[in-house]
């Protein structure tokens, strides 16, 4: 594993960082975190004929550019569940913060009777195995037609993601001093607006973590929506991309394509979050 | 910490108790809904959904349904049909989940019936066809619909039969004659392709899940052999150790492509179509490929051979079942719409878009005529062999052979076939 | 406000209600029942298309076609790779998660690029990195089996995914792989929270390098850290696509996880097997999770 090695030398905390092996560092990083993504660049750029040859070529004889043209007309209407993932993961993103975040906040202020119970109960939820309990979503789903299926699907994965969210978040909110707090209730502030206004702006990092991994795990999520999810042209990414691999004809280069463009919304999110992660929160604004 | 863990523990423990007191009473059944026939005077239903599940053969398959709904929609513009087109390698949990669910799809397009029907689910398919319409099939097809008790319950939609398909080149290269009729003709010839060398193996043998109890039935009925032993499906019989034991011949014998246990058919079609494979057991779908995509390639077809030099004859036909929903009406839109599926009209376009063969009279009389690519495999349909897909037996043997045949290449022909019969048993 | 102690505790309990009643909603409303009729078909017989047979009492547990007592099912076998599955995946990613973060912490240009780059595992999903590996290390059309042996790595193609011991191998490192982009954007969250004057102070003290980070900021990382590695072992435990793409080899081979097994029961025994042993399954997870929350206390510091 290229990482381990090059990577030891840095795990100190130097203040002058050297160049050189910052440099080194840097490309295997990328080519260790590039590599197989290269090859589905690659694969979606070949044709049906060069996908499957023997020995395989490393670049295509020619780049099929217009597969990402031609992907978009196929009955697989990958425009489609794009806007179908895109919507379930968004909209759990949002359902998740919105129920996460005061839970986990009242869980880091306060003891009381429960609450580790409340927690435990809240990681059990992530340990049931979706591959079994799907049958069970379905039939309690089942008459949620249409557009409702990817309501359903927002509360699902919603559920499903509250308990690293409120984990991770409690965390953090129990980093923030209580006198932070407590002076902000002293001005007369309410509890949750001391929550909103204080103490929300000093756990970005938190907030951020959990909000990438509740949208990355739900732009990812497969066995409830192939379950729940009827009309193929509702389905998500996930259920739909399959459909490019027939019985007997298999368009993996279709496949990657569309891997490959998933690739970009969840990229430009993060592109976009990254900077709170990162800079949200000022050193010293935490003992 | 000892909180912590007091409260893990003590949850666990409710939790689970929670979970067995519910499981002793919770109904699990959705109530019938029967409602009276309504036919209107027009002969046009009244509001209704009907709900088809299919897999997706090829990327066209989701558009060949919808022509055949918009068809149908013309003449009952108030049955609503809900349409689902899933990919095959998970289609069968897909049918599972509603199965268990009890959410019965009005047309299901699938490869098996023989547990539905046994179960009670299914409409015996002759109730929701028109006479006319069960009399346009092929009748050596139509008879692989039938069940253990003799009822049709299903109807085939698409064929397919099975044929060697040797690479004329790689034959010529090795100076081997013609396509081998016996097993010592088919093992002399693997030996000497394989000898070529530059990564050309010999046979192709796919013991991997999809097709390892095709392959393993053509050796068995290559011997002289049939699962079926006074009526019942028995693994672990004489013959099938004689089958096993020459395919295990050919492993061993580095006259197959590596990794036997672990291949499906298309990569051994992969292999095929790069000329790095001298035959294989193969079918009109996969040829199509290989004659589009890899002109290179030639190949000729021969029937498989045995062990004794009888050819053998091998096909498959994937199924429409209709279960029964308790509901007149989406009976009698199922039997419209199958009837309007079947017509000549529209079944052309429908079963070409599959890349198999059709199984009704007219469109096979057609594909013959016009269709000299498939000729062999045509002709071939008139008196192929079939699994016997009607036993629901078959449903656990043919799991157990998917699951296990593949260890062939690392145990004995006894062993094997035991491994088989003991997780059949266990079923029975 | 008043001050929570002062309360009595169902008071105490009462008031923590409405911070926490969505989050208690929503895992009733959604997880309850198919949790519960989980364990409900664990009870009966079903055949492999889902039709119910009537109860099976304890059948689908220990019965002739139990999930444990199934014929030639390695259950020894799958039970420790399991364990090595979980253990392995969730130590060394934490490891060079613990590395990465600190290299990616280190101000320097294009660290964001290298940043979104660092992404792309989880951004691509599971299940498609899973496949582009699966499809490189196929031995005839994979490429990356034709660079292994163009650079003499190997002598011929190998068929990684065609054995049960490689295929699980080259899972293991496909699940650290894509573990790493979480655990790492988590450890690199919690860094956040150090400040620079607390590593300021310590190095005017004169500790060295390893002795700060060990010292100041190891201990300063533990509860995302923590949180990070309960998470990892939930979703190791119960991951499911990885090997279930790379191991190619049909039936009970000894490339299995408990996890695998029950896709695998689902499809040859029918719904009343498989959730049989998701249950047991679920108690092993239970087992481990609480012997982690014992021993790690990731709450402590609250």
């Amino acid at each position: 594993m290229g990482a381990t090695a090059s990577g030891r030398r840095w795990s100190g905390i130097n203040k002058a960082p050297n160049p050189i092996g910052i440099a080194i560092g840097c490309i295997v990083v990328a080519a260790f975190f590039a590599f197989p993504y290269a090859l589905m660049l690659i694969s979606s750029l070949k044709s049906r004929e060069d996908i499957a040859r023997i020995p395989p070529d490393y670049l295509p004889e020619q780049p099929r550019w217009d597969n990402y043209l031609t992907v978009w007309a196929s009955n697989v209407a990958p425009g489609g569940a794009l806007l179908a993932t895109t919507v379930i993961s968004v909209g759990a993103t949002l359902l998740v913060l919105l129920i996460a975040t005061p839970a986990a906040y009242y869980i880091a202020r306060f003891r009381f009777p429960g609450r580790l119970s409340f927690l435990f109960l809240v990681l059990i939820t992530q340990m049931l195995q979706p591959t079994v309990l799907a049958v069970g979503l379905y039939q309690q789903f089942r008459d949620w037609r249409g557009q409702l299926v990817w309501v359903a699907l927002i509360l699902i994965n919603g559920t499903f993601n509250l308990s690293f969210a409120i984990w991770i978040m409690q965390a953090f909110f129990a980093s923030i001093p209580k006198e932070v707090d407590e002076a902000a209730l002293i001005d007369g502030a309410g509890r949750l607006q001391t929550m909103f206004r204080i103490s929300l702006p000093l756990v970005w990092p938190g907030i951020v973590t959990a909000i990438v991994f509740v949208f990355v795990n739900t732009w990812n999520e497969y066995a409830a929506a192939f379950v729940l999810v009827q009309d193929p042209a509702l389905q998500p990414l996930t259920v739909a991309m399959p459909r490019f691999l027939g019985l007997y004809i298999r368009d993996w280069q279709y496949l990657f394509t569309t891997a490959m463009v998933a690739v970009v919304p969840v990229i430009v999110l993060f592109s976009f979050i990254e900077r709170r992660l990162i800079g949200g929160l000022t050193a010293g604004a935490v003992k | 910490m000892r909180r912590i863990t007091k409260a893990a523990i003590a949850f666990g423990a409710v939790f689970s108790l929670a979970l067995a007191g519910c499981s002793s009473g919770a109904p699990a059944t959705t109530p019938a809904t029967t409602t009276p026939a309504g036919t209107g005077a027009a002969g046009q239903l009244p509001a209704t959904t009907i709900k088809i599940l299919a897999p997706s053969y090829s990327e066209s398959s989701k558009t060949d349904w919808e022509k055949i709904i918009t068809e149908f929609n013309k003449k009952q513009p108030n049955v609503k049909v809900e349409l689902q087109i899933e990919g095959w390698d998970n289609f069968s949990s897909k049918v599972q989940a509603r199965i268990q669910a009890k959410d019965y799809p009005d047309i299901l397009n699938d490869n098996a019936f023989a547990g539905a029907a046994e179960a009670g689910l299914l409409y015996p398919i002759t109730e929701v066809m028109s006479e006319a319409t069960i009399k346009s099939i092929e009748p050596a097809l139509l008879k692989n619909g039938t069940g253990a008790d003799g009822k049709q319950w299903a109807a085939p939609d698409i064929a397919s039969s099975r044929l060697l398909a040797y690479n004329t080149d790689l034959f010529a290269k090795a100076g081997v004659a013609a396509a081998p009729k016996t097993w010592a003709e088919l093992e002399d010839a693997a030996k000497k392709i394989a000898a070529l060398g530059g990564g050309v193996a010999g046979y192709g043998l796919p013991l991997g899940q999809e097709e390892a109890q095709v392959e393993s039935s053509l050796w068995l009925w290559g011997a002289g052999g049939d699962w079926a032993v006074n009526g019942k499906l028995v693994a672990n019989q004489p013959t099938a150790v004689e089958a096993f034991a020459q395919m295990k011949k050919l492993v061993d014998g580095g006259m197959t492509q590596p990794n036997a246990g672990a291949t499906n058919r298309q990569q051994a079609a992969d292999l095929f179509n790069n000329g790095k494979l001298g035959m294989m057991l193969s079918h009109s779908g996969l040829l199509k490929e290989t004659r589009e995509k890899f002109p290179q390639t030639k190949f000729d077809l021969a029937p498989i051979p045995s062990k004794s030099g009888t050819p053998v004859a091998f096909g498959v036909t994937d199924f429409i079942i209709a279960f029964d929903n308790k509901d007149a009406n989406r009976k009698e839109a199922t039997k419209q719409f199958l009837d309007i599926m079947y017509s000549d009209a529209l079944y052309e376009g429908w079963y070409k878009g599959t890349g198999l063969l059709p199984v009704t009279t007219s469109q096979i009389a057609k594909g013959k005529a016009s269709d000299t690519n498939n000729a062999k495999f045509y002709e071939a349909l008139s008196y192929v062999k079939f699994l016997p897909v009607g036993n629901p037996q078959w449903d656990v043997l043919q799991k157990a052979l998917q699951g296990t045949a593949g260890t062939i290449t690392s145990d004995t022909p006894e062993n094997v076939l035991k491994k088989i019969q003991a997780q059949v048993d266990a079923q029975g | 406000m008043a001050p929570p102690q002062r309360r009595g505790r169902w008071q105490e309990t009462l008031a923590a209600l409405p911070w926490l009643a969505p989050t208690l909603v929503l895992i009733a409303g959604v997880v309850a029942y198919p949790t519960i009729l989980m364990a409900w078909t664990a009870t009966r017989k079903y055949n492999s298309y889902g039709v119910e047979r009537g109860s099976a009492g304890l059948d689908n547990f220990i019965g002739p076609a139990g999930a444990l007592t199934f014929p030639t099912v390695p259950i020894p076998r799958i039970l420790l790779n399991t364990v090595v599955w979980v253990t392995v995946v969730v130590f060394i990613t934490l490891v060079l998660s613990l590395l990465l973060a600190q290299f990616l912490n280190k101000p320097f240009r294009g660290r964001k690029l290298l940043r979104l780059i660092i992404i792309l595992p989880w951004a691509s999903s599971v299940v498609m990195t899973t496949t582009v590996f699966n499809y490189g290390l196929q031995p005839d059309v994979g490429l990356f089996n034709r660079l292994l042996v163009d650079t003499g790595i190997l002598d011929a193609a190998y068929g990684f995914t065609k054995n049960p011991t490689s295929a699980f191998w080259v899972a293991v490192f496909v699940a650290i792989y894509v573990s790493l982009p979480f655990t790492t954007y988590t450890i690199l969250a919690g860094l956040q929270s150090v400040p620079d004057d607390i590593l300021e102070a310590a190095h005017v003290d004169g500790a060295n390098t390893v002795q700060r980070y060990w010292r100041i900021v190891f201990p300063l990382l533990r509860p995302s850290m923590a949180v990070a590695a309960l998470i990892n072992i939930i979703n190791v435990f119960n991951s499911l696509p990885i090997l279930k793409i790379l191991n190619e080899t049909p039936g009970y081979n000894t490339g299995h996880t408990t996890t695998t097994l029950i896709f695998e029961y689902k499809a040859q025994l029918g719904p009343g097997v498989a959730s049989a042993l998701s249950l047991v399954n679920f108690a092993f997870c239970l087992v481990v999770i609480a012997v982690y929350l014992a021993v790690v206390q990731p709450t402590r510091e609250v």
